[in-house]
């Protein structure tokens, strides 16, 4: 063995890391080589010198931190590292993403309550035209319904209902409109999602405006015949109009308050409704759902003196069998609503008469068994 | 992992330099450990595995190149002075101390790799072959270049 490859295995032969043989032939070598045996002192004492180092000690708290590292995070903590982090990219995309969908509940919200206000305002806004003119008040299906047949303090209840209704209506429907539009215009996303709905808010007020037109053109030929039939007889509503009025200008808003009225009726207005005028009811209340029927037969009675005329006019009706329904004040003169049976309406004609100048306006084509006559008296 | 800190910590001090970074490098070793516990084969020790560990780290973090930290031995081992040493003593264990940091820290990086797994921490030459995934006769000969660099470095400081 030459002096290199025995060199080669001083530090294995250090380490007791040779096999017999190359330990027999390594150490053959350093008995004859003094060179290679101080070679082997000195890394000898080399290794010495590194085995001599002070071992290092980890950093006290250095297993807890490790610990600490591994050991999952509480679950809170997590959600919000998973929602929040990294903070600068997604907290801008969250907080967009909350203002979208509250943009688009807000919206959603808004096209529903439009879309029931589009109803409502079908059934109430026509109820404003008929209580602001203090017109009589029309049958509709609802105040039908609600009203009971003779309690005015219901009837006035109802009245302040319906006008508050309508100026919550006439208040909303603006700003309704304007939201709808800037809905329209914007250009946001979703808007995709939005179109149906907005789309049936239209075509559910088209429809309800459709509905309407069609009522309204029932009812106005409906009541252009019944006011061509009997102008003068149009029943009121005391406690509202105060007095019944005979002018043309008078019988005019009537026919618009009653186009209203069928406009806000959801009953078709060839429909029969409740008649103020068959029941006996006290003037002073009657209930909202009784208007608008015209009497079988109206008249004007010019007389010299309204009070004997009167007085006749109760002794004809005992006689007759009739019954004085109810009595206004008019502007020309009282107005007296009687109920007389048909066998002695041609006596009723005549007496009439005979009171003063008699002049029949109005009489149905076929007169039931118990004929409903307006009397108006005049001087 | 109480019983194998000091050594992986040990490991990592003597290859990277400084406390700090032993440190962290130590703690992502058990870190690793913990999660690939799955993957430690039994018929290995656990210290060889975790030595295994973090040598691949410690080699990795000095190749990644961004760093070449002091290696002025001043912190790289922990000088506890002998109570009964004369001050002379005292000197001379100093100064040898730091020529032979120094002179660890300058060998190639796989070189003190093996001289500090086996003359620092007491492997077998086996047992580094394991870890680092070497032949037994290239460790046998990166250790011994490694003695003989040191050998040079410090040969006034030997008797």
């Amino acid at each position: 063995m030459t002096c290199p490859d025995a060199r080669e295995q001083l530090s294995a032969l250090i380490d007791d890391a040779l096999g017999a043989e190359e330990r027999g032939a390594v150490e053959a070598h350093l008995a004859t080589c003094a060179e290679c045996r101080r070679e082997l002192e000195r890394l000898r004492d080399t290794v010495a010198l590194l085995r001599a180092v002070e071992p290092a000690r980890a950093p006290a708290g250095f297993v807890d931190r490790v610990l600490e590292a591994a050991r999952p995070a509480p679950w809170p903590r997590r959600l919000v590292r998973a929602l929040l982090l990294p903070w600068p990219v997604k907290l801008p995309v969250e907080a967009a993403a909350i203002v979208l969908v509250a943009v688009g509940v807000a919206y959603v919200f808004q096209a529903t309550q439009g879309l029931q206000q589009a109803r409502h305002l079908g059934s109430v806004q026509p109820m404003t035209t008929a209580s602001d003119q203090a017109a009589p008040a029309p049958p509709s299906q609802d105040a039908a319904r609600e009203a009971p047949p003779t309690p005015g303090a219901a009837r006035a209840k109802q009245t302040a209902r319906t006008l508050e209704g309508a100026r919550q209506n006439k208040e909303q429907a603006p700003g309704q409109k304007a939201l709808e539009k800037s809905a329209s215009e914007k250009e946001t996303p979703e808007k995709k999602g939005a179109p149906t709905s907005q789309a049936f808010s239209e075509a559910a007020q088209h429809k309800d405006a459709d509905e309407r037109r069609a009522k309204l053109d029932d009812a106005s030929r409906d009541v252009a015949k019944r006011q061509a039939n009997a102008p003068p007889a149009t029943p009121a509503e005391p406690q509202v109009a105060g007095k019944l009025e005979e002018s043309p200008a008078r019988a005019e808003r009537s026919q618009e308050a009653a186009a209203a009225r069928a406009r806000s009726s959801a009953a078709p207005a060839s429909e029969p409704r409740v008649d103020t005028l068959q029941a006996p009811r006290p003037a002073a209340t009657p209930p909202m759902a009784t208007a608008f029927v015209p009497p079988d037969v109206s008249g004007r009675l010019a007389v010299a003196n309204r009070d004997a005329a009167l007085q006749d006019l109760a002794r004809l009706l005992a006689r007759l069998g009739g019954v004085e329904d109810r009595r206004f004040v008019g502007d020309e003169g009282p107005i007296i609503e009687l109920t007389i049976p048909r066998e002695a309406y041609p006596d009723l004609l005549r007496e009439l008469a005979a009171l003063g100048r008699w002049q029949l306006i109005r009489e149905a084509p076929a007169l039931p068994e118990k004929i409903r006559v307006v009397l108006r008296i005049t001087s | 992992m109480i019983a194998h800190q000091h050594r992986v910590f040990g490991v990592a001090l003597r290859m990277l330099g400084s406390r700090a970074e032993a440190e962290e490098a130590a703690q992502e070793v058990f870190l690793r450990a913990h999660r690939a516990i799955a993957d430690f084969r039994g018929d290995a020790k656990l210290s060889t595995w975790l030595y295994a560990i973090a040598s691949r780290l410690c080699l990795n973090r000095l190749a990644s190149g961004e760093r070449r930290l002091l290696r002025e031995g001043e912190e790289t081992l922990a000088r506890i002075p002998s109570g009964h040493a004369s001050p002379a003593d005292e000197l001379e264990r100093s100064e040898r101390d730091a020529a032979l940091h120094r002179a660890i820290a300058e060998l190639s990086d796989e070189r003190r790799l093996v001289v500090v797994l086996r003359d620092l921490e007491g492997l077998s030459y086996e047992e580094i072959a394991a870890a680092l995934d070497l032949e037994l006769g290239t460790v046998r000969s990166r250790l011994h270049r490694a003695r003989l660099d040191l050998k040079e470095k410090l040969e006034r400081f030997l008797p």
